[in-house]
């Protein structure tokens, strides 16, 4: 089992990545709305300020997507269709896909 | 990375002069101009200003950590300067800033730069450093009180 997490920083593309990984066979997954560190520094702790200048004029939010798999062989697959449906994680600013052994799972099916 | 490393003696100021907040920034500036690393001095203090109209750097607990990242040297400078009176830095708590640090750090590392902040603004959180920088007589025991806290 793997833990496959996706952020996504380019959040307009949310619905088009949803839909590629529906095509890659990954139907259940959990999507947080979540923010980046470098915005919270610059907005939220003061000290931090002058990072503004570099993350932009507001804090950029993101979605992060948790999902489990059986197992790898479905990454490449999921890129193909990710980068068929515009999502080219190799363009600044568009996400980073992780995937990490899910040691323990506990749930329904466990 | 330990401020300690950067400080030096002839770059503290334990009776600043100044009763407004550019006025204090400009006096610790000063200091940084003598180290000729700056090449542009009027400009770094602008980055300076500019950064200050942001957000204050004035932290609260009457410390306050005027800086700008610059193009303008290649190295950390950081100048200490205590007011006894206090200069009012539109702190969050209102209180005066005593304690002030004015730091020049190179924007070609913006690691550094967070590496930095987050550190001073942790060390400065231990009473007794600021005990210590209250009470120091000299620049020497100022010094050495910063590197018994970093330790």
């Amino acid at each position: 089992m793997e833990l496959l997490i996706f952020i996504l920083n380019k959040e307009e593309l949310l619905n088009d990545v949803l839909a590629a990984f529906v095509e890659a066979g990954i139907t259940k997954g959990t999507i947080i709305h979540s923010e980046g560190m470098g915005g919270i520094l610059a907005y939220d702790i003061p000290v931090f300020a002058g990072l503004r200048q570099l993350v932009g004029d507001s804090k950029k939010h993101n979605k992060t997507i948790l999902t489990l798999i059986k197992d790898d062989s479905v990454i490449p697959e999921l890129k193909k269709i990710l980068l068929g449906a515009g999502v080219d994680l190799s363009q600044p600013g568009t996400g980073v896909l992780i995937s990490v052994p899910a040691k323990d799972v506990m749930n329904q099916k466990s | 990375m330990k401020v300690i490393n950067f400080m030096k003696t002839d770059m503290i100021c334990l009776d600043m002069k100044s009763k407004d907040k550019e006025g204090s920034i400009r006096e610790l500036g000063e200091y940084i101009r003598k180290t000729g690393e700056v090449k542009d001095h009027d400009k770094f203090m602008r980055e300076v200003f500019e950064r200050e109209k942001l957000v204050t750097t004035g932290i609260g607990n009457e410390l306050a950590i005027p800086h700008a990242r610059t193009n303008l040297t290649d190295k950390f400078l950081i100048v200490f300067g205590r007011s006894t009176a206090g200069v009012d830095f539109e702190s969050f708590d209102k209180r005066p800033a005593k304690l002030i640090f004015l730091m020049a750090i190179p924007s070609k590392n913006i690691d550094e730069y967070l590496v930095i902040l987050a550190h001073l603004t942790r060390i400065l959180k231990n009473e007794e450093l600021l005990k210590g920088l209250y009470s120091a007589e000299t620049n020497e025991e100022a010094i050495d009180i910063f590197k018994k806290a970093e330790e």
